[in-house]
C-alpha cells in the first residue's frame, strides 16, 4: 500500500450467527501507525524492526529468548498488505510467492492469519503471540511494543 | 468454557481444544463470515502458504473482510466497538465455524497453548501441497548428434515434468514431519540397460477394465524426514533429506527455480542430490549478518543408499552460509561432501566358512566442494554456483564400462551463473544463464569432456501459484577432439508451465 494513499480500515464485529454485524469503518491518513502488540502478560516491551521482519519472514521464532507466535491479518486485507509492504518490503503477490517458495524448499510456512476483529482478543489471550493492529484498536489487555525504541506517535516510529 | 463471556486463559486449556474454545468464544460468527478467499495462498492452517486439502478448507466461504457491504469510503464511524459477545452453548461437536476449525488446526499455536499438544496434534490434518509442471520442447540438432542418443529424439514434444506431493505435519512444538514424493511415468519408455536400444514397456492389463492395456508408472521418494528443533541454532533431521548444498538443490521445485532445466553441475550430481542419515542445522544472526550451517552424517552414495550402506565409511556433509541484507538480500555459501561408494554382491551364506560372503563389485572414494552466491537486489536477481568433484577408485574394483575397460579416476567441475531482472511489465523476468561443465574423461561417453551452454529466457509469474517460462538454449562441446562433437551444436526452444498447489 502506498504510504500516501488513504488507509481505510474496516473492522467487523459479529454477534450471533445470522445477526447483523456492526461495521466500523474509519478513514485514517497515511501517517496512522500500525501498532505491534503482545499480551499484557508478556515480558516484551520493545522490538526492533529488523527482528520483527525476521520473525514474520520465518527466519527466527524467538524474541528475547521467548518462542513467539506471530499472527497475521488475512491476506488481501488492507492492514496485512500495509504490514507486508512496510515491514517485509513485499507486496501481496511477492509475499504469497515468498511463502510458496519456502514451502517447496521444505521450510516453515507463513504465520497464522487471524481476522482483524479477532486479532486483539487472540493476542491478549494466547501466550507469546504477537500481532499488529491499527491505532485505536488497542485495549487494556495488550501491550503496545516500542519499535526501534519508539512508540507509535513518537517521531521516528517506523511502521506507518 | 466460561459462561460469563470472558475469553479463557489459554494456559488452562488443552491445545487444540483450547484454541477451538477461545476462537469460538471470541468469534461467535457463522462460518460464512469466516474463511479467507479460496484463492488465497496463505490462508490455510498450519504453515499456510499453499492451499491444502483438509476438511476445514473444504468449507470455503466468502472472505470475512472483503465481501461485506460497506458504507461509503470516508465515513468515520464513532460507534464503540461492542464487547465480545458471550460464548455460545457448549457444542457437542467441535466448534462448527470454519474459521474456528481453520485456526484451530495451527499446531504451533495449539502447542504453545498446551502441554497436551502431542495428543491434540493427532487430530490435526496433514498438510498436503505440491507442485507440477507441463513442458514443451522443440529440439534442433542433427540426427547424428550425440543428443539424439539421449532418448529425447529430435521431434517437438510435450511432457509432464514434475508432479510432486508434499505431506507435512507439525507433530508438536518441536517435532515436524515432511515428505515429498514425485510421481513418474518412468520407467516406461526408458532405455533398457540390459538390452540397449530397447525401450522398457510397463504395459499391463487393467483388471478393472477387462484387461485393456494400461501403462503404470513409479514414484520417487524425494525426501522423507523428521525434524527436532531444539532452537534456531540446532535442528536435528533424521531420514532421507536433500543434500544441503548450493541453491538449486534446495529450491528444486519448478515454481521456485527461475530457469527451466537444472544446470549440468546439479543434474550430474557432483554432490549427491539426497542422502539418508542424520543432519544438524541451524542459523543465527550477528548484527546484519545471518549465519547458517549444516552438518550431515549419512550412508553416502551407493546402489541402495536409501536403505543400506555397503561399507563402514559414513559420508560427511558440511555447509556454511552467510547472509547480508543491507545490499538487497545477499547470501554466500560453501559446501563440502566426502564419502565412499561401495557396490557389492548380495551376501550368501558360505557353509564351509559359516559366514556370509559378499564380493565388492565397485568402490571409490569421493569428495566435493561447492560455492554459491544468491543476490536479490531490488529487481535484479543473481544465482551462481560452482561445484567440484573428484572420485578415486580402489584398485581392482573399478566400474566396468565394457569388457576390458574400466572407469578411471575422474575430476568433474563446473559452474553456472544466472542473471535476471524483474520488469514492471506483468512481472516478467528476462534472464540469461551461462554454464560450463568439465566432465573429465568418461569411457562411457568418450566423445564429450566439456559442455558449454547459454540460455536466454523469460520467467512470467501469472499470479502467485502459476509461472510460465520460455527459454532458448544453445550448447556445444568446446575443445572436443572428435569431428562428431566438434560440430555438434544443439539448439533447443522450451516452455514450461509450473504450478504450485
Amino acid at each position: 500500500m502506498s504510504t500516501n494513499r488513504l488507509l481505510t480500515r474496516r473492522t467487523f464485529l459479529q454477534a450471533e450467527a445470522g445477526v447483523a454485524s456492526t461495521l466500523i469503518l474509519r478513514e485514517a491518513n497515511a501517517a496512522e501507525p500500525l501498532l505491534i502488540v503482545v499480551a499484557k502478560t508478556s515480558v516484551l516491551t520493545a522490538v526492533s524492526l529488523q527482528d520483527l521482519q525476521r520473525l514474520y519472514r520465518g527466519d527466527i521464532n524467538t524474541l528475547q529468548g521467548q518462542r513467539m507466535f506471530p499472527l497475521n491479518h488475512l491476506p488481501r486485507s488492507e492492514l496485512r498488505e500495509h504490514f507486508d509492504q512496510r515491514v517485509l518490503g513485499m507486496n501481496a503477490e511477492e509475499t504469497a510467492r515468498y511463502w510458496i517458495d519456502r514451502r517447496i524448499r521444505g521450510q516453515s510456512g507463513a504465520p497464522k492469519s487471524v481476522p482483524a476483529r479477532l486479532m486483539a482478543a487472540v493476542v491478549a489471550k494466547l501466550p507469546n503471540s504477537i500481532g499488529y493492529i491499527s491505532a485505536g484498536s488497542a485495549d487494556a489487555a495488550l501491550t503496545v511494543l516500542r519499535v526501534n525504541g519508539k512508540l507509535p506517535g513518537e517521531p521516528g516510529y517506523p511502521i506507518f | 468454557m466460561c459462561s460469563n463471556g470472558a475469553v479463557p486463559e489459554m494456559k488452562h486449556l488443552p491445545g487444540a481444544s483450547a484454541w477451538f474454545l477461545l476462537v469460538a468464544q471470541a468469534v461467535q460468527i457463522p462460518s460464512a463470515m469466516a474463511e479467507p478467499p479460496a484463492s488465497s495462498v496463505e490462508e490455510q492452517p498450519n504453515t499456510e502458504s499453499l492451499p491444502r486439502a483438509s476438511a476445514s478448507s473444504d468449507t470455503v466461504s466468502p472472505p470475512a473482510d472483503s465481501p461485506q457491504p460497506l458504507p461509503p469510503v470516508g465515513v468515520i464511524s464513532e460507534q464503540p466497538i461492542p464487547a465480545i459477545a458471550p460464548p455460545p452453548p457448549v457444542a457437542a461437536e467441535p466448534v462448527q465455524t470454519a474459521e474456528a476449525a481453520r485456526i484451530a488446526t495451527d499446531s504451533d499455536l495449539n502447542n504453545a497453548a498446551s502441554d497436551q499438544a502431542s495428543e491434540d496434534a493427532q487430530a490435526q490434518p496433514v498438510d498436503i501441497y505440491g507442485f507440477a509442471d507441463i513442458y514443451f520442447a522443440a529440439p534442433f540438432w542433427r540426427s547424428n548428434s550425440l543428443y539424439s542418443t539421449s532418448g529425447v529424439g529430435s521431434h517437438p514434444y510435450l511432457s509432464v515434468g514434475n508432479f510432486n506431493i508434499y505431506l507435512s505435519k507439525h507433530l508438536d512444538e518441536r517435532w515436524h514431519f515432511l515428505s515429498e514424493v514425485r510421481f513418474l511415468y518412468a520407467p516406461n519408455g526408458s532405455n533398457d540397460p540390459k538390452n540397449p536400444g530397447t525401450r522398457i514397456s510397463t504395459q499391463a492389463g487393467d483388471a478393472a477394465d477387462i484387461n485393456r492395456p494400461l501403462r503404470w508408472g513409479a514414484i520417487e521418494i524425494e525426501r522423507i524426514h523428521v525434524d527436532y528443533q531444539q532452537s534456531s541454532l540446532l535442528t536435528l533431521r533424521f531420514g532421507h533429506w536433500l543434500t544441503p548444498y548450493g541453491i538449486w538443490n534446495i529450491d528444486h521445485g519448478s515454481p521456485t527455480v527461475i530457469a527451466i532445466q537444472r544446470p549440468y553441475i546439479i543434474g550430474e550430481q557432483l554432490f549427491p542430490q539426497r542422502q539418508t542419515g542424520i543432519q544438524a542445522f541451524g542459523q543465527t544472526f550477528v548484527g546484519d549478518l545471518k549465519l547458517g550451517y549444516a552438518l550431515g552424517l549419512s550412508n553416502g552414495r551407493g546402489p541402495l543408499d536409501e536403505q543400506r550402506d555397503l561399507d563402514f565409511d559414513k559420508a560427511v556433509t558440511a555447509r556454511v552460509e552467510v547472509g547480508y541484507n543491507k545490499l538487497g538480500d545477499l547470501k554466500l555459501g560453501g559446501s563440502y561432501y566426502r564419502g565412499r561408494y561401495t557396490d557389492a554382491s548380495f551376501p550368501i551364506l558360505n557353509p564351509s566358512t559359516a559366514s556370509a560372503d559378499s564380493t565388492v563389485l565397485e568402490r571409490y572414494g569421493e569428495q566435493a566442494f561447492g560455492a554459491d552466491l544468491q543476490w536479490d537486489y531490488e529487481k535484479f536477481v543473481v544465482r551462481s554456483e560452482f561445484a567440484y568433484n573428484e572420485r578415486e577408485y580402489s584398485d581392482g574394483v573399478r566400474r566396468v564400462v565394457s569388457p576390458g575397460q574400466v572407469s578411471p579416476d575422474r575430476r568433474r567441475y563446473g559452474a553456472y551463473a544466472l542473471v535476471g531482472y524483474r520488469t514492471p511489465l506483468l512481472g516478467v523476468m528476462p534472464y540469461v544463464v551461462y554454464q560450463d561443465y568439465v566432465l573429465g574423461h568418461d569411457p562411457a561417453l568418450p566423445q564429450v569432456e566439456h559442455v558449454r551452454a547459454f540460455h536466454g529466457g523469460l520467467n512470467w509469474p501469472i499470479g502467485a501459484q502459476v509461472t510460465a517460462k520460455g527459454e532458448y538454449v544453445h550448447a556445444n562441446f568446446p575443445g572436443s577432439n572428435t569431428s562428431l562433437t566438434k560440430r555438434d551444436t544443439f539448439h533447443l526452444v522450451q516452455f514450461q508451465l509450473a504450478v504450485a498447489f
